[in-house]
């Protein structure tokens, strides 16, 4: 694939170039168990964690973006001391947004229009279980009432595991996709996040521990599904001139891409997309406007960072990725692609929101970031470009390519 | 309370909380429809194009917003489900397992919608078993389309359907 003119990187003067500068994070906790700490505190430490790794400081912030809505933006600058913001911007979705958030901080830095960039998630599910969206919003069971989810909430569907659980399921009854693959996934991450002092989950997973776990959404047992933590994430964007005054070497935004098929019908939530992609992780054509802008394509990935809320899509992210043919990624996986350190593409390296921690996709940035400069875990050897990705979820899903100083 | 009950007129076990609706000026028609016992879908006056559920004020093919509704043969085809074994809400512990399923409705061809299969055990369900819609009779104001097999049961669990805890079963492929 060649750079199109437009999103190549050739447009943007070398020194102006966007570059992660810094990434920091809280203890991940399980969900409930960084009370009574507040959402700001623990965002807060992040970012503290984040510009110190830096080299920077407070008043060098001038951007802060987020996604999924974004963080309490008011409350945060007033709480850290920011002296002044140019640019707060979200995406909208939800957990998709996540590699697009620093994509929108690089979007920023190149474009000059703020120089210091903080993009930063938190999650404290103490109250509000992300897994239970519908009966979020009013209260512990109250339900929302409107016209689109009268189309889903009367038949129960109040997770969004079991909509995820359907497009699974239709995966395998189209291309012989099982439960053993998903399982792959789930003892793939498990055995790196074992390595890891920060992950929540350290005890290795065997295939028997997998087939006992209980089934929440059939074919998805507990093990398909993502962890419920606490914690926050941060990572810092600059341009590459300013970067080179500061502590660690630079990994460069070498592509970022959201969007999502408009037609798929909010996600997945009426499922009406064609058959051609509704068993799919709807990156596709994020995927492909991400390898385009870079002129690279899967087979130059070191390293795969891919959002693992559901084993099954993380089957789906690999294929629309281009590691393996559409309908391939079990027998792909089952041949120890994944696994780190001798598969072809190493995948979540740092446990993922399966087995490290959910902090709703940010610990994959911050990995990528961690593999490029050669402190990871378990590092990858000659770890040159890392694939980031957010989502599937609502539109936007996302992803960005970091490239090795 | 002492956990849900069929009701007379209920064709479901899923609490009727949960369909208290919401509708709006483009979706109430299906839901008036489905009062009547009547299985419709939103077609743009303009192109004849369907509109995927739920209907709403755009067609993806021409600018006419306006819609008639055509009445469905209320038989259809199971695209893909799933066995819901944990409950979300305390209403619902008696109520798993129970299957959420998205139906391709016949007489509308692409057109989808998310219902549930009842009167049939879960592990009996399959991907592309033939369906039929039945009533569901929540309450005086609110009655949903949920689905049946059309057509012969298999006798015991399905091999290519639901996938049970502590099995290593294959969910397919279904053909």
């Amino acid at each position: 694939m060649s750079a199109s003119p437009e999103e190549g990187p050739g447009r943007v003067p070398p020194a102006d170039r966007a570059t992660i500068v810094g990434v920091g994070s809280t203890t991940y906790y399980k969900r409930g168990r960084s009370l009574p700490r507040t959402p700001i505190e623990l965002v807060g430490e992040a970012i503290h964690a984040a510009l110190a790794d830096a080299g920077l400081e407070v008043a060098d912030v001038d951007g802060i973006t987020g996604y999924a809505g974004g963080l309490d933006n008011p409350m945060l600058a007033h709480s850290l001391g920011i002296p002044e913001l140019r640019f707060v911007a979200a995406l909208t979705g939800g957990g998709g947004g996540s590699a697009g958030a620093v994509g929108l901080a690089a979007q920023a830095v190149e474009h000059g229009t703020a120089d210091v960039v903080v993009t930063a998630t938190v999650m404290q599910q103490a109250a509000y279980r992300l897994g239970r969206h519908a009966t979020g919003s009013a209260g512990p069971y109250g339900l929302r009432r409107t016209p689109d989810v009268d189309f889903t909430i009367p038949y129960g569907l109040l997770g969004v595991g079991a909509k995820f659980a359907m497009v699974a399921r239709r995966h395998m009854h189209l291309y012989g996709t099982t439960r053993e693959h998903f399982a792959e996934i789930a003892c793939a991450t498990r055995a790196n996040a074992v390595r890891r002092p920060t992950a929540v989950m350290r005890t290795p997973l065997t295939l028997d521990d997998y087939f006992a776990a209980r089934m929440i959404s059939d074919p998805m047992c507990l093990l398909d599904y993502c962890l419920e933590s606490d914690g926050a994430v941060a990572v810092v964007t600059t341009s590459a001139r300013r970067a080179r005054d500061l502590r660690q070497p630079p990994v460069r935004v070498l592509a970022a891409a959201m969007g999502g098929a408009g037609r798929y019908g909010q996600t997945v939530a009426w499922m009406s997309s064609p058959d051609d992609y509704f068993a799919s992780s709807f990156h596709r054509k994020v995927a492909g406007r991400l390898y385009g802008s870079a002129g690279l394509g899967p087979a130059d990935v070191s390293v795969a960072l891919l959002y693992d809320h559901f084993t099954p899509l993380v089957l789906m992210q690999l294929e629309d990725y281009g590691f393996c043919d559409v309908g391939e990624s079990g027998d792909f996986v089952a041949g120890g692609a994944i696994r780190w350190p001798d598969g072809s593409v190493p995948l979540n390296t740092h446990g993922g929101n399966l087995s490290e921690a959910y902090i709703m996709g940010m610990t994959h940035v911050k990995e990528g970031v961690e593999q490029l400069r050669g402190t990871a875990v378990n590092q990858v050897e000659d770890a040159s470009i890392a694939l980031v990705t957010g989502g599937p979820a609502s539109i936007p899903v996302s992803a960005l390519l970091l490239e090795k100083p | 309370m002492t956990g849900p009950r069929v009701d007379a007129g209920r064709t479901s076990a899923l609490p009727a909380e949960l369909a208290v609706l919401a509708p709006d000026p483009w979706t109430e028609p299906f839901w008036e429809a489905a009062r009547r016992r009547e299985l419709v879908a939103a077609r743009c006056r303009g192109c004849g194009t369907l509109r995927p559920m739920p209907p709403g004020p755009f067609c993806w093919e021409c600018p006419v917003r306006e819609v008639e509704w055509v009445t469905l043969p209320g038989t259809g085809e199971i695209h893909t489900f799933t066995v819901v074994r944990e409950a979300l809400m305390p209403s619902m512990a008696d109520v798993v397992p129970f299957v959420i399923a998205v139906v391709s409705l016949d007489g509308a061809e692409g057109i989808r919608l998310m219902t549930n299969i009842v009167g049939v055990p879960w592990d009996r369900v399959e991907m592309g078993q033939r369906v039929r819609v039945t009533w569901d009779v929540v309450s005086d104001e609110v009655t949903v389309p949920r689905f049946t097999p059309a057509g012969p049961v298999a006798p015991g669990p399905v091999a290519a359907g639901p996938v049970a805890a502590g099995t290593r079963g294959s969910g397919g492929p279904g053909t």
